[in-house]
């Protein structure tokens, strides 16, 4: 259909450089289309709809499984015995210091936030990945989405042939679209230097195009005798695979399509190749991307394992940033790192730290989230929240701001109870600011 | 539209033409065929009871049916009564809804070729003591109650032993009321005792095992008042924390059986009355339930003794676990509940008819509408005179026309044609056993996984990896260990496949990776090509010459049906034009098995 406005916005959009926020340009377009009387208010809901899922906002949610220990990355405990032997480094922000073994992120710490005194009361690793996934403890009689599957189902544009939701690796409890439908259910990748699995036909695709329009001729009678709904979604979701799979976009995938010297600022293994893959895809029209590392549980030998789990992250996650940003998609791209829970204080008998998910953190950047901020602070022992408590629903709002998505928006579970994206709290606003 | 309502008395198929063509090239004759669309033979001396009141039924949800129609204002098409499917379908959704699998060939030719009136009731009664029947029901239940599990380990846990004992318990014919019991009262290894399956999935936590008791016992969701009173039943918070207060005493410990690490599920009466908090600054769990504070959940709360919100009868504090549960159990399966045997029978009906009298099967109230209530009520109390026979109510509603009429899709909007079944997904496991006859894979490999093998084959874990793996082809040992627990290939195949039961089905979808699977995955595409050793279209093709018989037997295989004359066409069209015969079938069969029609039972 014909849009006269979009002309329009697109100016507005570029000339802006980075708008962002679906308010901020209905300001706009309401001022000069509403003034002129040409848009009624049913035209504008369907604009502003239509706007959300045209802004290209997007979503990368860096996943540390396991929990990762507060300790050994932003929130570095000097001056005290808890601390360990982890020591803390200047980052380039003048007074923000961050923990050593994370020396490529401290060069982009003006581009990210860390909320220091997030609190939850889940320490058992299955209920708290899925806390920190759907923003709710889980339970028999709602199946909540995971916060991707909501991202999808409210941002992701009606037509991009890749799927809206791509995870890479594996997440147990991660969650998936849950009472949205399986439609929203991430679509996984379990090794990002290969193809996706059953992504590539068997035989040559001419010929899987004639079998795919043999199949269609032949349910016709089917249809006709009593299922005629039943085919159309099948053919429908046959088609949508179909196209995906024969798509030029699923090029995304190949990361051989990379230059060595981007490959080299990734740095090696499986989450550099994460990462890398996470920035092609959202650059292809994907909406929400979630790449795993996982071993963070160090119950023991805690300073030798995450010096090394760091070092896996460390240089994937600062290029992430300094690449989205080089490419302008930093303003319109969230970036969240972030672990079910952190880790104990006292350090064990095994030189090791156990579950606490009573004060952690969580980094963000992009995505209108001010660089080189930090929220909130830990009690000089580490214990304790000691400024700023931040619940994992105000952190699940605080994503709803970042990418324009109402987090009261209810979707109905199937008993027909109204389940909003977040539970009740407060976006943590001085990020924004 | 709006025709006239015409019950139970069938015209012959409206496309003779077209199956007389059928019938040749099955080699059938035609009055076989067309045999079943006489009506319900009378009650033969065996059984009399169940078939009795599979009329009794079909009365009632005919008066209830028009008494509906006259006091709506709906569509009148909506209320219209279908004509008794053709035996192939008829066959294909029996097999599909007793044994989980379609029929094979030969049972199909045999049914076609059976002249007795009564063969479809003879089917069923027959069915039903196949011990496939009890695997099949096991698998619907094991995801009943897995598929709300708020631990995952609970599925590695007792993803065997749940199917196991429920295999056993219902082959054997225990009581809906008895396994129930079971369930509710369930202590021991996890390993061991399937019936621990749903307090496990909930880490016996006392709140989450309420709330699932009483929507898979009673189809009552009172867990919606776990944190308010219920919007709109009348259940108060205190209510459903007096429900929980029956199973603050259960505990999952952990135990070494054969220096493999296990769970068992135990009662324990020894302990803290009220949270304490241990050395590690854990709370301890106390031995009575305790309701949280709402403007402070992380306070102790108010201590609530069990109370069973549905007769308000209750126990005092400290009461043992063992009787604490097994009088709830007790309370809950009394033939004067009605909830008990009402949600056991809806399921079963929605499960097989294709429409719920209470839609979502798991939430009957108390106040939802239903339709027919009348028929429910009557099947139901006919279910508690039978002793809870789970066997006899799939041979009571399989005996009824309301089971043997026509499909029709699903509305969109939800509204139900009474008048009809409906077409459903087939469960993952079943769609597993599809690919297992329609691949020609061998039998052993629909058996591995299931509660049969379990009790028959104590090796079948160490098995090696085969041509259904879904997984990873790469694992490592400990990947490979957990692929076992889960039921080798069938459980790698359910998970990817499988879905919630309780669901709504028009919720139920299938997603693109399972469309990719189909399509693309290299194991069951290798299982296609015309020269593979044991690839079906080889064996057909060594014993049948005409490219009309092997298509025949195709459709045989993966649909359980010969194809239409117009199919015919198609398919002799397609092979003419292709650079060989044996890659036009490899196609063929291709998008047989990819078809909207190999996923659903009509």
């Amino acid at each position: 259909m014909f849009n006269p406005w979009i002309h329009q916005i697109d100016v507005a959009y570029s000339r802006r450089g980075h708008l962002r926020g679906r308010r901020d340009f209905l300001r706009n377009l309401a001022v000069g289309s509403l003034a002129a009387g040409t848009l009624s208010f049913g035209d504008l809901l369907r604009l502003e709809a239509a706007e959300m899922k045209r802004n290209n906002m997007a979503c990368i949610l860096l996943w540390m499984q396991g929990g990762p220990s507060q300790f050994e990355t932003f929130t570095p405990l000097v001056g005290h015995a808890n601390g360990g032997e982890t020591k803390a480094i200047a980052t380039n922000v003048p007074g923000i210091e961050i923990a050593e073994n994370l020396p490529e992120i401290a060069q982009v710490m003006d581009r990210l936030a860390v909320i220091r005194s997030m609190t939850s009361r889940e320490g058992n690793h299955q209920r708290a990945t899925s806390l920190l996934h759907t923003g709710y403890l889980p339970t028999p009689t709602v199946r909540y989405p995971t916060f991707g599957s909501h991202v999808a189902h409210q941002l992701a544009p009606d037509d991009v042939e890749l799927p809206s939701f791509v995870r890479v690796g594996n997440v147990r409890s991660g969650e998936a679209g849950g009472l949205l439908g399986v439609e929203y259910d991430p679509f996984v990748v379990q090794n990002a230097e290969r193809p996706p699995r059953n992504s590539e036909p068997t035989t040559s695709d001419d010929r899987y195009r004639r079998r795919v329009v043999l199949m269609e001729r032949l349910e016709q009678g089917y249809a006709r005798r009593g299922a005629a709904r039943e085919v159309e979604d099948h053919q429908k979701l046959y088609r949508k695979a179909s196209r995906m799979i024969l798509s030029e976009d699923m090029r995304a995938f190949d990361l051989t399509r990379e230059s060595e010297a981007v490959r080299a600022a990734y740095g090696e293994g499986q989450f550099a190749a994460g990462c890398l893959l996470a920035r092609r895809l959202i650059e292809s029209g994907v909406t929400f991307v979630e790449v795993v590392a996982s071993g963070w549980d160090t119950h023991a030998d805690n300073f030798r394992r995450t010096r090394e789990l760091c070092a896996g992250i460390d240089r994937p996650t600062a290029a992430l940033l300094r690449d989205l940003e080089d490419r302008g998609r930093l303003d319109n791209t969230l970036v969240i790192w972030m672990g079910e829970f952190g880790r104990t204080p006292k350090i064990n008998g095994r030189g090791g730290r156990d579950h606490f998910p009573r004060a952690f953190n969580v980094a963000l950047a992009g995505a209108g989230v001010q660089g080189g901020r930090i929220v909130g602070k830990v009690s000089p022992n580490g214990g304790q929240v000691a400024e700023r408590p931040v619940s994992v629903p105000d952190l699940f709002r605080t994503f709803c701001e970042a990418l324009t998505i109402d987090p009261d928006h209810e979707d109905m579970s199937p008993i027909g109870r109204p389940i909003t994206i977040a539970d009740e709290g407060e976006a943590v606003a001085e990020l924004f600011a | 539209m709006a025709s006239p309502t015409k019950i139970g008395r069938t015209r012959p198929h409206r496309a003779i033409g077209c199956l007389a063509a059928l019938v040749a090239l099955l080699g059938l004759e035609i009055q076989t065929a067309l045999a079943d669309t006489s009506p319900s033979p009378r009650p033969s001396s065996a059984n009399v009871t169940s078939r009795d009141i599979a009329a009794e039924v079909d009365r009632r949800l005919f008066a209830d049916i028009a008494a509906a129609r006259e006091a709506s204002t709906d569509d009148a098409a909506i209320f219209r009564v279908g004509e008794l499917t053709d035996d192939v379908t008829f066959l294909r959704r029996v097999y599909l809804d007793a044994l989980g699998r379609p029929p094979r060939p030969t049972e199909i030719r045999g049914f076609l070729n059976e002249p007795s009136p009564k063969k479809r009731i003879e089917l069923v009664e027959r069915l039903v003591e196949d011990p496939r029947f009890g695997a099949n029901w096991a698998n619907y239940w094991r995801d009943v109650i897995l598929a709300r599990r708020t631990d995952n380990r609970a599925l590695v846990l007792v993803n065997r032993s749940v199917q196991k004992y429920f295999t056993t318990a219902i082959n054997e014919n225990h009581g809906w009321d008895d396994i129930a019991r079971a369930v509710i009262t369930a202590t021991g290894n996890v390993r061991e005792h399937g019936e621990v399956a749903l307090i496990l999935a909930q880490q016996g936590k006392a709140a989450e095992t309420a709330s699932e008791v009483s929507r898979v016992f009673l189809g009552i969701q009172i867990s919606c008042a776990q944190c308010h009173d219920h919007p709109t039943d009348p259940w108060k918070r205190e209510q459903f924390h007096e429900l929980a207060a029956f199973f603050p005493r259960v505990r999952v410990r952990p135990e070494f059986v054969d220096g493999q690490r296990s769970f068992k599920l135990v009662g324990r009466d020894f302990g803290p009355r009220r949270p304490r908090v241990n050395k590690k600054g854990r709370k301890r769990p106390p031995i009575e339930h305790y309701m949280p504070a709402l403007e402070d959940p992380a306070a102790d709360g108010t201590r609530v003794g069990p109370r069973f919100f549905l007769t308000g009868s209750t126990l005092p504090l400290g009461t043992p676990d063992a009787e604490r549960r097994g009088q709830l159990a007790d309370w809950i399966i009394t033939p004067s509940n009605r909830w008990f045997a009402r949600a056991y029978v809806n399921r079963m009906w929605a499960e097989l008819v294709g429409w719920g009298f209470y839609e979502p099967v798991d939430d009957l109230g108390p106040g939802r509408d239903a339709d027919a209530l009348a028929t429910l009520d009557y099947l139901s109390a006919e279910f508690v005179s039978s002793g809870h026979d789970m066997k006899w109510l799939f041979r009571t509603i399989a005996s009824t026309e309301a089971y043997g009429r026509e499909s029709r899709s699903r509305d969109p909007a939800g509204r139900k044609q009474l008048g009809f079944n409906s077409v459903q997904p087939l469960r993952g496991d079943v769609l597993f056993d599809a690919l297992v006859v329609a691949l020609n894979l061998p039998d052993e490999l629909a058996a591995r996984g299931t509660g049969l093998a379990s009790l028959t084959d104590k090796k079948d874990a160490g098995e090696a990896a085969d041509e259904m793996e879904m997984m990873e082809t790469q694992m490592n040992e400990r990947q490979r260990r957990r692929r076992r627990l889960l039921g080798g290939p069938r459980g790698a195949f359910q998970l990817a496949f499988g879905y919630d039961p309780s669901l709504p089905r028009e919720d139920v979808k299938a997603s693109i990776p399972q469309a990719l699977a189909m399509m693309n995955a290299p194991q069951i595409n290798r299982q296609l090509r015309a020269h593979r050793r044991n690839s079906l279209l080889r064996e057909i093709t060594a014993t049948v010459a005409s490219e009309g018989e092997v298509i025949t037997e195709l459709y045989l295989r993966c649909l359980s049906r010969a194809p239409t004359v117009e199919e015919l066409d198609i398919c002799v069209d397609y092979v003419d034009k292709a650079a060989t015969p044996a890659e036009a079938f490899e196609d063929l069969q291709w998008s047989l098995i990819n078809s909207t029609e190999f996923r659903y039972r009509k």
